[in-house]
């Protein structure tokens, strides 16, 4: 099921209409510490984020990011705590910058009509300001911080418990669909056809784009869930206030599904 | 009308509702999609 914002898929997932999502990590981690009963079974992508300003912006760099305005996908979100970061490591606090939540469809046209100074957000939205000739690429996510998480796959507790066959089926797909994609250039560019076309109702060229220009912009791989990328999420979360204590990876996240995956192959199928 | 026109009505109408209401319940014509057994939330982000 697709939706446009965060705060409407978070939504259908609590009220049980979802039985799975693709959610923010650190919005998933939030919702577990306040007792809602899921777990994070798999990782959706990495890297395939970037913050992007205007073309004939005068940022050319972090620093040059004080006082500007940067839209950001919501408060939950790892694109946030890679704004903090991005800052931190430069000696600045997110009070040198205003911050604004924005849902990724609308940050395109918030750039080009001025206001905001940068947009950051998952893919294919950074690219279409690149292709449509007005925005630049101030820092790819991983340039910031490599090996970057965006989304994780949730499942509900009631799931895993009444059903884990169905979980491993899921994560499954998931592990050999992203082999496949990340084995030849051609899978990815036949993918983007039928994606853009069934699913995401996005210009085809806007997807060949985003996954061939460079070719490890977004990666389908290394998606098994390890515990020291989500310690690091877990502490930029709580330094800036996201989480309200500590939460162990045992309680958000299970294992044992990612584990299988060890091995996967990816998919045989071959696009006609 | 003849009766025969009034037959072909019926039949047309009869076929319409029927049409409508297979779509309207969703019913489809084949087997399920294979992507249809999750109900899986997502933003079109890669």
């Amino acid at each position: 099921m697709r939706f446009n914002g965060w705060p409407e898929l978070k939504e259908a997932f609590l009220s049980g209409h979802n039985e799975a999502s693709f959610m923010l990590a650190p919005m998933a981690m939030t919702l577990r510490q306040q007792g809602v009963p899921l777990k994070i079974v798999y990782l959706g992508h990495r890297d395939g984020s970037a913050l992007m300003v205007r073309k004939d912006s005068s940022i050319f760099r972090m620093e040059d990011l004080r006082g500007k305005t940067i839209a950001v996908p919501n408060r939950f979100s790892n694109q946030r705590l890679l704004i903090y970061k991005g800052l931190k490591d430069r000696g600045m606090t997110l009070d040198d910058v205003k911050l604004l939540e924005m849902p990724p469809p609308d940050m395109p046209a918030a750039l080009y009509a001025g206001a905001v100074d940068a947009v950051i957000s998952g893919e294919p939205f950074m690219a279409q300001t690149e292709l449509d000739g007005y925005g630049r690429v101030l820092y790819q996510a991983k340039e910031l911080w490599p090996g970057f998480i965006s989304c994780v796959l949730v499942v509900s507790q009631r799931m895993i418990r009444d059903d884990p066959a169905r979980v491993q089926h899921l994560v499954d797909g998931i592990a050999k669909s992203g082999l496949w994609l990340d084995q030849t250039m051609d899978h990815r560019m036949k993918a983007a056809e039928k994606i853009a076309t069934t699913y995401y109702n996005q210009d085809p060229r806007l997807l060949r784009f985003v996954l061939s220009k460079p070719p490890d912009r977004v990666t389908y791989t290394r998606l098994k869930l390890a515990r020291t990328d989500f310690e690091e999420i877990e502490r930029l979360a709580r330094e800036t206030g996201l989480l309200d204590g500590p939460v162990s990876f045992d309680e958000y996240a299970d294992v044992r599904f990612s584990e299988h995956t060890s091995g996967a192959k990816p998919y045989a199928w071959e696009p006609r | 009308m003849n009766k025969f026109a009034r037959i072909l009505a019926g039949v047309f109408a009869a076929v319409l509702t029927l049409g409508l209401l297979h779509g309207f319940l969703n019913l489809g014509w084949g087997k399920p999609r294979e992507e249809l057994r999750y109900r899986v939330g997502f933003l079109p982000v890669t």
